[in-house]
């Protein structure tokens, strides 16, 4: 039997938020949008190693109590690589936005796409420099 | 016979390589010492000409391929000895004549030069030699390359580009369709190997359109390599090379090529009767249309192309009169014709070039006077492309108008008259051509040749002559240049030893026509008159290289349109497209199977049965709350809040869910993303951009983002439904069991998880920090990377310092004195990590947000200053030293790359694994605070004092975190803290 319906939901609403968020035009919001939904796919990995219910961590050895399972340790595993990687992309994302900002003058697709527009606080940068 | 065949072959590929760096010391010499080349082929062609027919007929196979049934196959027969020598005899001319005219003033790189030149010789010997037809059209290509390399070879000049690229388009693309054709013929006879295919006679039964097809394509590459119409505009422009190159390629060797493989096809594919007519029309159409062209040419050497252009035409058309009744017998002679006059006449132009400064018809005359040698040679060798007695051109001429005649008179006539008066016509517009050239020898000189003139050496002279001595003797000894000529045989193989050749037949049809040829020539050169001819150009309907010119500016252009189309320059339009096929494909999937999901979805309790599965549902309430506020909220600040709620309320799940190690760890990524995150938002608050208004256009409608959202969340949140497992054990066997199994015993770590990450599974952990450590350098290279234009993060007036050093007493104190606890504290969980939840990996995220801590209250480079270590190498030392312990059990003991060795110390675990964790570790505080330093000194911008703290980094030796704004200069060695 299986009673994790609160995983579903929880993956479903972090996902689908992330989403809506990538659909920004911001990239601030966009980035947002990616941190919810590189966090949806790692519970998309513990959902599936199974109902943690009545069972312990994954830690073997004299002191662990007997007569209750230990859960499996190699999503967890997968799950740790994946948390630093996204970490990794998430810092190159932040990064990407800054610099596209401060060189472009835009935080926004839309303009950062397209020439014609205005960029932003261009004349402010004059008067500074 | 291996050996006078092999350095036939190798002469030219051993040497050139030797040459670029010879060209560096010898500069212009290179040349002789490249000649080396060509006389040791010309040299082996000749001594395997010695040979008897019978030994040297026989093919030499090496392997190569031979599940595709490619081999280094070389049949050194007589069409292919006769092009072999060709090849390496007006090779040894063409580098001797080179090595005179590329003088150092006006060239450079004689080395590579010459490289290329050999380069393409051997292609073109391969080519001729093999038997293959797969390493032929190898060849071929390569000869079409290396022709691309030499014609642009003065590359700075826009001409050398345009018809470089034209040539590589033109024979590489034509080129390809010959490898259809070879692989057609394959398809019908089986192999690839020549010979075989010849022995075989007849083709199939039924493969007769097969056939077709492979000659039409064959044909195609013929075309494109001998220039034939349509594709005859590419040689004209190919001229841009220098002459040297003209005269080899150009003339003498690589065009002739079509006319190679048409001659080593014919007997192939010579029972197509109804497609032989193709090759006679096609090339005595375009013997026509390159005389006309010749004619309106003024540039000599364009003149030169197009007369090359009518005479391969000439010879192709020569082949395609064979299945009608002609004999192919002459053919050799008539190559042998062309080239002596055209490659003389190359060189010849090439020392008008040189020593009058221009090539224009318009501004030539006189030159006899200058340089009479040369214009001795020029006249021979004019003679025999006007056809005129006593000259090899005469022969060739009256030969292949006896065969019309002979055709005509089989076949009656129709076709073959219209022949007959296209080889008329040309020959006549021939004359005329030759006589526009031979005017610039006759007369006074002109001004532009007195103003320039200067003597060519002896050397520059010697080559033309001889080839010009050739035409006049080779003419005068009819007889024996066509004995010469038959022994070589013929295209089909046959020796006719029997003719004889005199100059002087009698009185016959042929001579008549000719005579009639020679006076419509002079005829039409005096008609039209001096005035006239310096004023006839090419019509421009006529110059298909304008039209090839907009063919391929057109494709870019093309492609671009359709790139726009598709929405390529704004990226971000694609997101909805991939989040609709995401939610459609799967989601159909859902729809079509909906009877079996419910089913299995029915059976389960939906609701849990343990208070702690309610204490789930309390922790996913909060995290789904605080999502939804995330993608609601309109302000960046509580958007923070509500990603760091999320990122916490994640953190208890895992607890939850039994994931002590994973609870750790995203505890103390989720910090160093939201320090990260606050970073470029509090940059973009200050300035305002995060609030800007958005461009009314280019947006998607709400709605369309709500649904396309909530389609996505569904879909996985009914995935993460569908793919639960109940562990009943009925699936097989779990690969965690495995690890929990055996984590004590082979891993010497209780902690299943820790040991999976850096043992079990090291290799994923190895990487993983190897991407940490690219995504630092390329954080790296965008935060560092110098500025185009103007500098943009001084902070102006009226702008506040986004991190100002702090001076609150009770924030230094705190986060000073808690430097100390907490990096014991990342001690312990690196210490624990094996055998209970910790690691190297949280243990370096404490240690460098204990860091990034301190930076907030001191400043960056208050941190800095205490931290004086660089963190990119203490990185990079991290992921040398997991490096170092994955593959010291191999190096060492020949163990499998990651079987750690357990070594303990009085108790304390010193074995591989701990060693794999501590790069892990210096991996991690490495990378972290090489991303976030520089970010949190780059979005505050510079103010004064940063300049100053700068500049007193410099003072110290130490490297400087940003670059300064461009045009200030540090002052140097200020002395007094600010801090």
């Amino acid at each position: 039997m299986n009673n994790q319906l609160e995983a579903a939901v929880l993956v479903a609403v972090l996902f689908g938020a992330g989403l809506y968020l990538c659909f920004s035009r911001r990239m601030l919001r966009m980035l947002f949008g990616f941190l919810m939904i590189s966090n949806a796919a790692n519970l998309v990995l513990i959902a599936i190693s199974g109902d943690p219910t009545g069972k312990r961590a994954a830690v073997v050895g004299a002191d662990a109590p007997a007569g209750v399972a230990p859960v499996d340790p190699l999503p967890q595993a997968l799950i740790l690589t994946a948390i630093v990687i996204g970490f990794a992309v998430a810092a190159y994302l932040t990064v990407l936005v800054y610099r596209l900002y401060t060189d472009r003058g835009t935080a926004n697709v839309t303009t950062l796409f397209n020439d014609d527009a205005p960029v932003r606080g261009a004349a402010a940068e004059e008067e500074v420099s | 016979m291996d050996l006078p065949l092999l350095v036939l072959l190798l002469a030219p590929f051993v040497l050139a390589p030797f040459l670029p760096a010879l060209g560096r010391l010898l500069g212009a010499k290179t040349g002789w010492v490249a000649l080396l080349a060509p006389i040791t082929s010309f040299a082996a062609a000749l001594q395997l000409r010695g040979l008897p027919p019978a030994d040297r007929a026989v093919a030499r196979v090496w392997e190569w391929i031979p599940s595709l049934g490619v081999n280094l196959g070389f049949t050194p027969d007589g069409l292919s000895l006769l092009y072999a020598l060709i090849v390496s005899g007006v090779g040894v001319l063409v580098v001797f004549y080179a090595a005179c005219y590329l003088d150092d003033h006006h060239y450079r790189d004689h080395g590579k030069f010459y490289c290329y030149l050999l380069l393409f010789m051997g292609a073109m010997l391969v080519t001729v030699m093999s038997s293959n037809l797969m390493l032929l059209f190898a060849a071929w290509e390569l000869t079409g390359i290396t022709s691309f390399l030499l014609i642009g070879f003065l590359h700075d000049k826009p001409d050398s580009q345009r018809g470089a690229r034209m040539a590589l388009l033109t024979t590489g693309l034509t080129g390809l369709v010959l490898l259809a054709g070879v692989v057609l013929l394959r398809v019908v006879y089986g192999t690839y190997d020549l010979g075989a295919i010849i022995a075989m006679g007849a083709p199939p039964a039924g493969s007769e359109p097969l056939l077709g097809a492979a000659f039409l394509c064959c044909f195609v590459g013929i075309m494109g390599k001998s220039a034939q119409f349509p594709f005859h505009y590419w040689l004209p422009n190919a001229m841009a090379a220098p002459t040297p190159v003209s005269a080899y390629l150009h003339s003498a060797t690589m065009v002739k090529l079509g006319v190679f493989l048409t001659a080593r096809l014919l007997p192939v594919f010579n029972g197509l009767e109804n497609w032989m007519p193709l090759l006679a029309g096609i090339g005595f159409g375009t013997f026509l249309l390159g005389a006309v062209l010749a004619l309106l040419s003024q540039d000599l050497k364009g003149v030169l192309a197009y007369t090359t252009v009518a005479q391969l035409g000439f010879l192709v058309g020569y082949y395609g009169l064979h299945t009608q009744g002609v004999p192919v017998r002459w053919d050799t002679l008539h190559i042998l014709n062309h080239v002596f006059y055209k490659a003389c006449l190359f060189m010849v132009v090439g020392i008008i070039d040189h020593s009058t400064g221009t090539r224009d018809l318009r501004q030539l005359g006189g030159l006899w006077q200058k340089m009479p040698l040369v214009g001795t040679a020029a006249l021979f060798a004019l003679a025999a492309f006007a056809g005129l007695p006593p000259t090899t051109g005469f022969l060739s001429k009256e030969l292949v108008l006896a065969d019309l005649f002979h055709l005509r008179a089989s076949h009656g006539g129709g076709w073959p008259d219209g022949l007959v008066a296209c080889l008329a016509v040309g020959s006549a517009i021939n004359v005329a051509v030759a006589l526009r050239i031979a005017r610039a020898f006759f007369g006074k000189p002109t001004h532009a040749v007195e103003a320039h003139f200067h003597a060519p050496s002896i050397g520059l002279q010697l080559p033309p002559v001889l080839l010009g001595a050739c035409t006049m003797i080779g003419g005068l000894g009819a007889a024996a240049f066509g004995k010469l000529a038959l022994s070589f045989g013929n295209s089909a193989g046959r020796t006719d030893a029997g003719d004889t050749l005199h100059l002087w037949h009698g009185v016959t049809t042929e001579l008549i026509v000719s005579a009639i040829v020679v006076a419509g020539g002079v005829a039409l050169f005096l008609t039209v008159g001096r005035a006239r001819w310096d004023k006839v150009a090419i019509p421009t309907w006529l110059r298909f290289d304008f039209a090839f010119d907009k063919i391929a500016d057109g494709v870019p252009y093309a492609a671009r349109r359709l790139n726009r189309a598709l929405g390529f320059e704004t990226p971000y339009a694609y997101l909805y497209i991939v989040a609709a096929v995401m939610a459609a494909v799967p989601g159909w999937f859902l729809v079509t199977r909906r009877d079996e999901l419910l089913a299995q979805v029915s059976q389960w309790a939906m609701l849990p049965s343990a208070p702690e599965g309610w204490v789930r549902w309390v922790v996913v309430a909060v995290i789904c709350a605080a999502a939804i506020c995330a993608a609601a909220w309109k302000r960046v600040i509580p958007q923070l809040f509500a990603l760091s709620i999320i990122g916490l309320g994640i953190v208890f799940y895992y607890v939850l869910y039994q994931g002590p190690d994973l609870a750790i760890t995203q505890m103390l990524v989720e910090s160093a993303t939201l320090i990260l995150a606050l970073l470029v938002v509090l940059r973009l608050k200050r300035d305002g951009a995060d609030s800007d208004p958005l461009p009314a256009q280019g947006g998607a409608p709400k709605t369309l983002r709500v649904a396309l959202a909530a389609a996505g969340g569904l879909l996985m949140g009914g995935g993460v439904l569908i793919f639960q497992q109940p562990r009943d054990g009925s699936a097989g066997d779990w690969a965690g069991d495995y690890y929990l199994a055996n984590s004590l015993d082979y891993a010497k770590g209780g902690n299943a998880v820790n040991t999976t990450v850096i043992d079990f599974r090291g290799y994923d952990t190895m990487f993983e920090i190897a991407v940490l450590v690219i995504a630092t350098l390329g954080c790296l290279g965008l935060i560092s990377r110098r500025r185009a234009g103007k500098p943009r993060n001084n902070i102006g007036a009226g702008q506040r310092d986004l991190f100002p050093v702090s001076n609150d007493f009770i924030l230094r104190c705190i986060v000073i004195g808690g430097f100390a606890p907490l990096n014991l504290f990342a001690l312990h969980v690196f210490l624990r990590g094996h055998n209970t939840p910790g690691g190297g990996f949280p243990a370096g995220l404490i240690t460098a947000l204990s860091l990034i801590l301190l930076a907030f209250a001191l400043g960056v480079h208050g941190v800095r200053r205490l931290v004086r270590f660089n963190p990119v190498g203490i990185a990079v030392a991290g992921v040398f030293l997991a490096l170092a312990s994955a593959l010291a059990p191999a190096f060492f003991q020949g163990l499998p790359v990651l079987h750690h060795f357990h070594v303990y110390l009085g108790g304390f675990y010193l074995g591989g694994a701990f060693w794999f964790d501590l790069g892990v570790y210096l991996a991690v505080v490495g990378t972290s605070l090489k991303i976030i330093l520089p970010l949190m000194k780059s979005v505050h911008g510079l103010p004064a004092f940063v300049v100053e703290e700068e500049a007193r980094f410099a003072a110290r030796g130490s490297e400087p975190i940003d670059l300064l704004p461009e045009g200030e200069t540090s002052p140097r060695g200020l002395g007094k803290e600010t801090l």
